[in-house]
């Protein structure tokens, strides 16, 4: 293919019109991979999106009373996976994850595990969850 | 008969066979008991409650803050049951144990040996049978019981009166009778001892005219109230008072510390029926009853806590937190486990208070129109009564958790504070405890039958005679003790 200035233009020309496209609808990271993101992260991430309500969970999360000693995504998901190979986890599929977050919860109820995040009196995995995706911001 | 006092010509004598100083629900109760006997009942108050004779209740503040004195109390017929606002409750059995994590405690009487008189309140209270059981009221009512792990939490009802006024429900009766003189108006200032200060001989009053009368009597009973009746005994004999030798008369000041500590974000509002305003009886006798949350003794006793009931109010303010936080809790709950926490309702705790002698009634610096010593009340709430009420919130947050009721936002541990909750703490305008309980003259000021140690004719009806006031309201334990005593006053005249 010969390069030509009429060909320079149309390529700049359809990159700009698939701009706002991309923008609305991005590629997965492997298309355009910025730098790697570990499987902490990407689980991290994964749990956030399964909550939504992220901007509210982080708000929130903010006010656990471990977070101002920054605890790390890592830290959080072992507290959260206490026995489980994270990236095994990272397989499962949604409904697995909030089913193991669930039985987690009920768990903390059942033994008496509650923690003040801001004055709101919540079970430890739900301390976890809201600190995690604070940490994630 | 009903007698104004101020029409009697001054430095008359009156005599009867029992004199009961006080027309409120306990005066009134004894009173009406003493059957067969002349009774002189005398009230500082009218008919109803006017702001001249609430001047005589003025006292002073001189600890915690507290309600006025003049607020608190009501001087009139049927006394503080003018304002009343009608929860009734018997003690729970635990709060007539000695506890080991709660010094000063223990009834020298048991719950069962008062049982059959808290029968007979629950009438003089217009409330149904004796029936306090939460099952029992759930099925009644068709008002579910929240399903809280017991060895967590329990549901504890109240039954609601109308409220009874005394003073309405017993006035006409009162007017005919033939047995019992009714003095209004007439404030007693001092009680005059005899016989090497073994017995009260006679005691005097004054009528809001200023008149001195006097009254004679085989027995008296003082029925004003835990702030009144121990003022009666420090103003009456040697400097100290009457019955103090050993310091006690005002002491163990006990009220019942109120105060909001959060909110309960609940997912079904039909769940809490059974724990709000307006769980109306058919039949109207009780008029209502209402569910809190307590704690059951065994948890109690393990982490050695003061009684205390959570309950279950409609919210009176805005949210002081955002809805974000609002937003991200309801989140939880529903991803969680599967609840969609929506609904708000304030958490009001009712404590338990710890008894000390360092919480007291004293005379204080000025006196009233009729001469008489002004109090001052020195309210203390100590770091066990808090602690309870923080502990309490903990462990009925835990609980509602895990019924999957819904989720606390914690005044107690959090930022976000109204005016007017934690750690603001409130009275009940329950007075307790000053004139307490105890077989041992070193360590009470009346005996198990409520008789005042070394006086053998002098007996206090009221709460003034609580060793301990567990969190249930005083009037139905008042009230049942005083039918006690006319019985016991009965059988010592005959």
């Amino acid at each position: 293919m010969t390069i030509t200035r009429r060909r320079i233009s149309q390529g700049v020309a359809l990159s700009t019109l698939l701009a706002p496209a991309l923008w609305l609808f991005p590629a997965p990271a492997w298309v355009f991979p910025r730098q790697p993101s570990s499987i902490e992260q990407l689980l991290a991430r994964r749990i956030a999106a399964l909550m939504a309500a992220s901007r509210e969970l982080s708000s929130l999360g903010k006010h656990w009373r471990r977070f101002a000693a920054r605890p790390s995504v890592t830290a959080l998901l072992n507290e959260l996976f206490a026995t489980a190979d994270l990236a095994r986890v990272l397989t499962w599929s949604d409904a697995e994850l909030e089913s193991s977050l669930r039985e987690a919860t009920r768990s903390d109820y059942a033994q008496g595990r509650i923690d003040n995040v801001g004055g709101w009196l919540l079970a430890a995995t739900e301390a976890r969850v809201c600190a995690l995706v604070a940490a994630l911001d | 008969m009903i007698v104004d006092a101020r029409a009697l010509t001054a430095d008359t004598t009156i005599a009867g066979d029992v004199c009961v100083i006080g027309a409120g629900p306990a005066g009134l109760t004894v009173a009406r008991e003493l059957e067969n006997a002349r009774v002189i009942l005398l009230e500082s108050g009218g008919l109803y409650p006017s702001p001249e004779v609430q001047e005589l209740a003025r006292g002073e503040i001189a600890g915690e803050s507290y309600w006025s004195l003049d607020t608190a109390r009501l001087r009139c017929l049927g006394g503080t049951s003018a304002h009343w606002t009608g929860w009734c409750r018997p003690l729970d059995e635990l709060d007539f144990a000695a506890r080991a994590w709660v010094p000063e405690s223990g009834w020298p009487i048991s719950r069962a040996e008062l049982l059959p008189y808290y029968v007979k309140a629950q009438a003089s209270c217009d409330l149904g049978a004796l029936d306090y059981d939460a099952a029992s009221w759930s099925e009644r009512l068709r008002a579910p019981l929240l399903p809280l792990d017991p060895t967590l939490a329990r549901t504890a009802v109240f039954q609601m009166s109308t409220p009874t006024r005394f003073g309405e429900k017993h006035r006409e009766a009162l007017k005919s009778s033939n047995r019992i003189d009714s003095y209004l108006h007439a404030t007693a200032v001092e009680l005059e001892t005899e016989r090497r200060d073994s017995r009260i001989g006679a005691l005097t009053a004054i009528s809001a005219s200023g008149g001195r009368f006097r009254v004679k009597a085989k027995a008296f009973v003082l029925a004003g109230g835990g702030i009144e009746n121990c003022r009666l005994l420090l103003t009456s004999g040697s400097p100290r008072g009457l019955a103090n030798r050993h310091g006690l008369v005002g002491r163990f000041f006990l009220e019942h510390p109120h105060t909001a500590v959060g909110v309960l974000h609940a997912s079904s509002a039909d769940e809490l029926r059974l724990y709000q305003p307006g769980c109306d009886v058919e039949g109207g006798h009780p008029r209502a009853v209402r569910g809190t949350i307590v704690l059951p003794a065994e948890l109690q006793a393990r982490e050695k806590l003061l009684g205390c009931s959570i309950g279950i109010d409609p919210l009176p303010r805005p949210l002081p937190y955002g809805a974000d936080v609002v937003t991200a809790t309801r989140t939880l709950a529903r991803r969680l486990q599967g609840l969609d926490v929506q609904r708000g309702y304030e958490l009001l705790a009712r404590a338990e208070q710890q008894p000390s002698a360092d919480s007291y009634v004293r005379l204080g610096s000025s006196r009233d129109a009729l001469g008489v010593p002004r109090v001052a009340l020195v309210w203390r709430h100590h770091e066990k009564t808090l602690h309870s009420i923080r502990r309490t919130l903990e462990i009925a947050a835990l609980a509602l958790g895990r019924a999957g009721v819904g989720r606390v936002y914690s005044y107690v541990h959090g930022e976000h504070r109204p005016a007017g909750v934690w750690p603001e703490i409130f009275g009940g305008y329950h007075h307790m405890g000053t004139t307490r309980m105890h077989d041992d003259p070193r360590r009470g000021v009346v005996d198990r039958d409520c008789r005042v140690h070394s006086l053998e004719n002098l007996y206090v009806a009221g709460s003034s005679v609580f060793p301990t006031g567990g969190y249930t309201n005083p009037t139905l334990t008042l009230v049942a003790l005083a039918s006690r005593l006319a019985e016991t006053i009965l059988r010592r005249l005959s």
